[in-house]
């Protein structure tokens, strides 16, 4: 297969498929630009969803009105022989401790993975070429092709894929390179993990819970870690100590030696944190962020470009990111806002689009990415949520998007709380003001009322603002877009408060502290993870951001995810009924539809349904 | 993770104690150890191949000689050569497995 069997009229569409280790996506490419992506999550509702990925891939299709057939290729974002070959060396090192590991994961090997593309063709129902592409360059490409830069340096750092856990590389036009790595089982990613399920969270999930704990402790462990664990080169190129992890020969990340480093054994999940898992956070947050920085000035070095991309899971630590913005390393950063595997979907799609079938890269717009504000889901039509609504006598408003903006300014001036599902739906981890619950900034009540009334999630995880781009630099020590959440800076010294000295370790009087006067997306540290939210890429959200500073003279308001604890966000207008219904949300808004709580019937649901979601 | 039944794991389990265990014996290998560092202070492992090549994208795993070519061709002279065709064999016994929809919690799904 190659790009003389294309007429050179043919528009060309790429399929791109990640799945069967995390977060199964797929995303669809047309000449070179990115037409839809999702992940298979929202349409299972099953978080973090491995499986092959049918639902996302029809939605696809769907979204770019064609069927298989009219597929130049298919292409899956990981190497299944270098991945096997890095499998089967890890079994045999293992000896007989590495038969566990191989019968969890041999039946997904020998039904599947090993006949990638007879598995592709099948679920497709077509005969379409089937391409590979490595996992790293799927990660580099997702950053670097969708990025607003002719050239750019590339980082890409991850637990494991094929054999790199870390690679660095150069985009120049149409040409991604790749020109050195780091191996398997030396992985920054795999070390944040060991420290994640330690800590008693869960791993592929709770990483940025642990990043979110690590401002409530000191890094009286940093030492202890470069020391013991980690041997890191100026260079940022680093070597794990093996002695301390049991990840390549057994199911488990750590060791009984981790255990008596940090003082005994790991924290039971949905146990108190203690002072021990706050300190050991803010350790290995601040040795993770020594290793990219390292990394960065190494890269930036080496290739001598002005503009650096990331991708890969690692690239979601977005306190290492706004420290790697703030170092000025780089002139310009741009992160990957599906950076994990889902991502690697748009990359794989994206490489074989320009290095397989010799497409020329469309031409970057300046200060304009090729992600669409990461919008690229499904978006249901107002007359298929009028029709829903309606069907099931459900009360609601119906309101022009002026309307609308009004309305919802004043219900978040009055505290309520709002479910808001406008537009696309995000591709990626964060919720970006298409399936978000919005809450009022300036409330000091609510963060707690969002996490334990709405989310069902644990206290201290902090909640991130959505401000007005032009408003930015008002709050925030930070004056450039940053429109996928993915940059923490500090709010500015004038908003903060003093904050007295909490001894022992019960989060609680530090949670709920009021530590400036937007205290609901104030972290502890005096931090914020800040989406900039312009006119351009989602004109409804600026509307409304604008109709709540005309109204109140704030340009920032809370936005995390539409979904509980353990739920994936939202999809469907049912979805959103479903969560909205489950929690003390005040407002439901569905494009122009507007559902106010309190003129709903009782909702008929299981009394037990939160345990339908695995908590995260 | 797939869900498997008692016969699936024994052929799993005696696949195991056949081919890998022996191997696992060969104590003079590492198994692990890609390549050491390309200087004394660093640990970057150059990349023989630093681009993709239309060709690199091609590889056929569509019925089990692919598949078998595949790894063969992967593992020539090493000491895992000859069980791309053993684990072709044993895939057999895996044609209809189901997907477990849920990741593991406890550790990085990197098998």
């Amino acid at each position: 297969m190659n790009a003389g069997t294309l007429r050179s009229s043919d528009p060309l569409y790429v399929l791109g498929i990640s799945a069967l280790y995390h977060d199964a996506a797929a995303a669809i490419v047309r000449n070179g630009r990115v037409v839809a992506a999702a992940q298979e999550e929202r349409f299972t509702r099953r978080k973090h969803d491995p499986r092959f990925p049918v639902h996302a891939i029809q939605y696809c299709l769907e979204e770019a009105r064609i069927e298989p057939e009219a597929l130049s290729a298919a292409v899956f974002y990981d190497n299944p022989v270098l991945s096997l070959d890095r499998i089967m060396r890890t079994l045999v090192h293992a000896g007989a401790g590495g038969l566990e590991s191989w019968l969890a994961a041999a039946p997904g090997w020998l039904s599947r993975k090993l006949f990638m593309e007879r598995l592709i063709r099948k679920e497709l129902h077509a005969q379409v070429p089937v391409l590979i592409c490595e996992h790293h360059f799927s990660h580099a490409a997702s950053a670097f092709y969708v990025s607003s830069f002719e050239e750019a340096a590339i980082l890409t750092i991850d637990g494991v894929g094929e054999w790199a856990t870390t690679a660095l590389g150069v985009g120049e036009g149409a040409r991604v390179r790749i020109l050195k790595d780091i191996r398997f089982p030396h992985s920054l990613g795999l070390l944040y993990s060991a420290f994640t399920h330690f800590c008693g969270f869960k791993v592929n999930s709770g990483e940025y819970k642990l990043m979110g704990l690590a401002p409530y402790g000191k890094p009286i462990h940093a030492d202890l870690i470069r020391q013991e664990l980690i041997d890191i080169k100026e260079d940022g190129s680093f070597r794990l100590n093996m002695k301390y992890f049991a990840y390549t020969h057994s199911r488990q990340m750590t060791n009984e030696a981790f255990a008596d480093l940090f003082g005994g054994p790991a924290r039971q999940p949905e146990s108190r944190i203690g002072r021990r898992e706050m300190d050991m956070a803010a350790s290995i947050q601040q040795v993770t962020e020594e290793v990219v920085l390292k990394l960065a000035r190494h890269l930036r070095q080496i290739t001598g470009k002005a503009n650096l991309c990331l991708a890969g899971g690692v690239a979601l630590n977005c306190v290492a990111n706004g420290k790697l913005l703030r170092q000025g390393i780089f002139d310009r950063l741009w992160v990957q806002p599906a950076a994990g595997d889902a991502g690697g979907a748009i990359g794989a799609a994206l490489m074989a689009t320009h290095a397989h079938f010799g497409l020329p890269r469309p031409a970057p717009e300046p200060d304009r990415d090729g992600m669409q504000g990461a919008f690229l889901g499904p978006r249901f039509a107002n007359n298929e949520i009028k029709a829903f609504l309606e069907s099931r006598e459900y009360p609601f408003i119906e309101m022009s998007d002026e309307q609308r903006a009004r309305f919802v300014a004043h219900a978040l001036n009055q505290g309520k709380i709002v479910g808001y599902m406008v537009g696309r739906m995000e591709f990626g981890p964060r919720a970006l003001g298409a399936r978000s619950i919005l809450g009022d900034a300036r409330h000091p009540g609510t963060q707690s009322v969002m996490n334990l009334k709405i989310k069902f999630r644990e206290s201290f995880r902090p909640f991130a603002p959505s401000v007005l781009r032009e408003r930015c630099a008002d709050y925030f020590n930070l004056d450039q877009d940053s429109p996928y959440m993915l940059l923490v800076a500090p709010v500015r010294r004038e908003r903060c408060l003093p904050m007295p000295t909490f001894r022992g370790d019960d989060l609680i009087p530090a949670v709920n502290a009021v530590r400036s006067d937007i205290p609901a997306v104030t972290h502890v540290d005096y931090s914020a993870r800040v989406q900039t939210v312009d006119a351009q890429a989602k004109p409804d959200y600026y509307q409304l951001l604008k109709e709540f500073e005309t109204l109140t003279g704030s340009g920032v308001i809370v936005n995390t995810s539409f979904n509980v604890r353990g739920e994936p966000i939202v999809c469907s207008p049912a979805d959103a009924y479903r969560c909205f219904m489950r929690t003390q949300m005040d407002l439901l808004v569905m494009e122009n539809c507007v559902l106010e709580k309190r003129n709903q019937p009782v909702f008929q649901d299981n009394a037990h349904w939160r345990q339908e979601y695995v908590l995260d | 993770m797939s869900s498997i039944n008692a016969a699936q794991k024994g052929a799993l389990t005696r696949f195991y104690r056949r081919h890998i265990i022996p191997l696992a014996r060969l104590r003079e290998m590492d198994w692990l150890e890609r390549g050491i560092g390309d200087a004394d202070d660093t640990y970057f492992l150059s990349r023989p191949c630093q681009v993709m090549a239309p060709d690199d994208f091609c590889i056929p795993l569509g019925d089990e000689q692919q598949a078998i070519h595949a790894l063969e061709q992967a593992w020539a002279g090493t000491p895992l050569e000859g069980l791309g065709r053993e684990l072709v064999k044993l895939a057999r016994h895996f044609q209809h497995t189901e997907q477990e929809a849920t990741v593991a919690s406890y550790i990085y799904e990197m098998f």
